[in-house]
């Protein structure tokens, strides 16, 4: 590998197209679907799985859960502690496990060049964050405009919300590492380096599009759907125009970390930051925000873009 | 036509060629499944509207307590019927459809492009009818078999006869095990009568005799694909659940808030089953024309694996003709 590397007229950071799908010339759409929907497959199955067992032996070990919407959620909070264990070990094992023993065996040897683990600026990584930040408040608007559209009841979205909201500072620690650092991980290497980078070598930008639209629909959750969808199109922008992870994958992170940083209640009645509806005005000045830091991003990563390679010449 | 040159393939190769198949012919596909079971589609989404709504109607007027009139029975037998004859149309359809799309498949596997009207003019033809006459059999096969052994359980329970309990119970684990068997031998039989124009006892034959020695890998290849495949439909059907049971979904949110608030509304029952006959007949139809642009195509592209398995396009005699 490193005398491949010192012959190649291409940059050090090159990805070597060596693995047996390369290698055999079959379609590098087949392989990024097959690896998106086997690993979908894996994931959501062995996670299901998963949780209906930790349930049913919380359920078994604590008893029955009652009839209101009170003792619903509060047979929910038992719950909630196997769930968060059942969601980390999975996105671990069913999700990042194997798209690096995919990228590693059908396409590169380099795996960590190929999903793009190095580079990107400072300032990169820091846009992303801020331009997440900008785009948060109106993504919720949707999101809260959905809810109140369909009147789904305040007591549901508690239940809904509980498996994110944490009661004391270790819990807090513990749910930044499983909702935060596991996702922020594990989905962008899943979603942005693997998925999105093999589309990429054909479909260039528009995989950015597609790939964020699959990442909407794989969180299984349709009144999100649309917010999810655009977080996904920001986050495949980033890694695409950087051509990095870290930009997206910090930004995945801090959009996950205020949602967990919303819902913690330092005491069980008081939250951190007060909850209810996004107001408008605050939309209103976020997203021309978000929009300008969008075109100081693009302008930024100009000089890395124009000079990396996209295509790869196959093995 | 000159021989075919297909080689057997590897479990990477059969998902190489099927993505490539789907990608050459969805727009094909997508117009004769929208054709055949758009129509069909609309007609279930109106027959479940009828019904549900009758249904609807007779949960506002009746009190519980009651016991059922003539006319009340007649209201649900009704609801029965149009949610039946939409739910014949689809499988209609489907059957129809299945057949225009494993001869475009085939085509395109074979070298020759045809366009969706020649699949269609190829597909009412006495073909379809065997295809139809081959899934009537083979249900027929397939009921028998679980059928059978289900009722020796129900009697041996009746007659309070441990031993044919017994008996039914585990001829109906075996059954299931030899369903399954046959489900996978006889997976082959569309192709055969669409592609070759075999006869329905023969098309059980021809693909009975393609699987043999190979069923355990036709097996996990055909389970990863239906995984893949149901998979696929579900992610994609997520916002159309949303759009096309919205009332529903709406209904629903205000019983649970109903409840909440301990307020008992029957209306809001009614306004959900209401909401829900339409959004079903066209979720069923969506769902139905995604699976039919994926599914028969993966019987095809298996299915010439397994006669290049057997040799069969190392042989001039044995090159496909087109019937």
């Amino acid at each position: 590998m490193a005398d491949l590397v010192s012959q190649s007229p291409y940059p050090e950071n090159f990805v070597h197209l060596d693995g047996s799908w390369e290698q055999s010339g079959r379609s590098v759409n087949t392989a990024a679907l097959l690896g998106l929907l086997g690993i979908g497959v894996l994931y959501f199955n062995g996670q299901s799985f998963l949780a209906v067992a930790a349930i049913g032996i919380t359920k078994l070990t604590q008893g029955d859960a009652g009839r209101s919407f009170e003792d619903l959620l509060s047979s929910f909070r038992q719950f909630v502690g196997p769930l968060r264990v059942v969601v980390f070990a999975t996105q671990f094992l069913l999700m990042l496990a194997p798209t690096l023993f995919l990228v590693k065996r059908w396409h590169s040897s380099n795996v960590k060049a190929y999903v793009r683990l190095s580079g990107g600026s400072f300032a990169d990584i820091l846009l992303a964050i801020l331009i997440t930040m900008a785009f948060l408040p109106a993504g919720n608007y949707v999101a809260e405009e959905f809810v109140r559209q369909l009147g789904i009841p305040e007591k549901l979205m508690e239940i809904n919300t509980e498996i994110f909201t944490s009661r004391s500072p270790m819990e807090l620690l513990w749910l930044v590492i499983v909702v935060c650092l596991t996702p922020a991980l594990c989905e962008e290497l899943f979603f942005r380096g693997y998925v999105q980078r093999t589309f990429e070598r054909t479909m260039d930008w528009r995989s950015v599009v597609l790939v964020g639209v699959i990442f909407g629909l794989f969180h299984f959750n349709p009144l999100g759907l649309l917010t999810l969808s655009v977080l996904g199109m920001l986050l495949g922008y980033f890694f695409y125009r950087s051509r990095s992870i870290f930009p997206s994958m910090a930004a995945h992170f801090t959009n996950n970390l205020i949602a967990v940083g919303v819902l913690y209640r330092p005491s069980d009645e008081t939250a951190l930051f007060p909850a209810g509806s996004i107001p408008l005005w605050l939309v209103g000045i976020t997203l021309p925000i978000g929009i300008g830091l969008l075109f100081l991003y693009h302008s930024r990563t100009a000089f890395r873009f124009g000079a990396d390679p996209l295509h790869e010449p196959r093995a | 036509m000159a021989p075919l040159s297909i080689a057997p393939m590897t479990l990477g190769d059969i998902f190489d060629r099927l993505f490539k198949l789907i990608g050459r012919t969805w727009i094909r596909n997508l117009t004769i499944a929208v054709i055949i079971l758009g129509p069909a589609g609309l007609i279930m989404g109106a027959s479940a509207d009828m019904g549900f709504s009758e249904l609807a109607e007779l949960m506002e007027n009746r009190d519980y307590v009651d016991p059922f009139t003539a006319t009340e029975i007649s209201t649900l037998l009704g609801f029965a019927l149009w949610f039946a004859i939409g739910l014949t149309l689809m499988l209609i359809g489907s059957v129809i459809a299945t057949v225009a799309v494993t001869i475009v498949g085939c085509a395109e596997m074979s070298g020759e492009s045809l366009s969706w009207q020649e699949a269609l003019s190829r597909t009412f033809h006495i073909r379809v009818v065997k295809v139809f006459g081959q899934y009537i059999l083979e249900g027929t096969l397939f009921t028998a078999i679980i059928a059978i052994p289900y009722i020796l359980l129900i009697i041996g329970i009746a007659v309070d006869s441990v031993a044919l309990g017994f008996l039914g119970g585990f001829l109906i684990f075996a059954g299931i095990l030899i369903v399954v068997y046959l489900g996978i031998s006889f997976a082959f039989t569309v192709p055969a009568i669409s592609w070759e124009d075999a006869d329905v006892i023969e098309s059980f034959k021809r693909s009975w005799t393609l699987v043999r020695g190979h069923w355990w890998r036709t097996f996990g290849i055909l389970i990863l694909m239906g995984l893949m495949v149901s998979f696929a439909a579900s992610i994609i059907m997520t916002p159309f659940y949303l759009i096309f049971l919205w009332d529903f979904f709406k209904a629903y949110f205000d019983a649970i808030s109903a409840i909440a608030t301990g307020e008992n509304d029957p209306t809001i029952f009614v306004t959900m089953i209401k909401s829900l006959g339409f959004g079903i007949g066209i979720l069923s139809g969506i769902s139905s024309i995604l699976q039919l642009i994926v599914t028969p195509l993966y019987s095809v592209v298996m299915y010439f694996d397994l006669r290049a398995r057997r040799g069969e396009f190392s042989q001039a005699s044995a090159s496909i003709t087109i019937p």
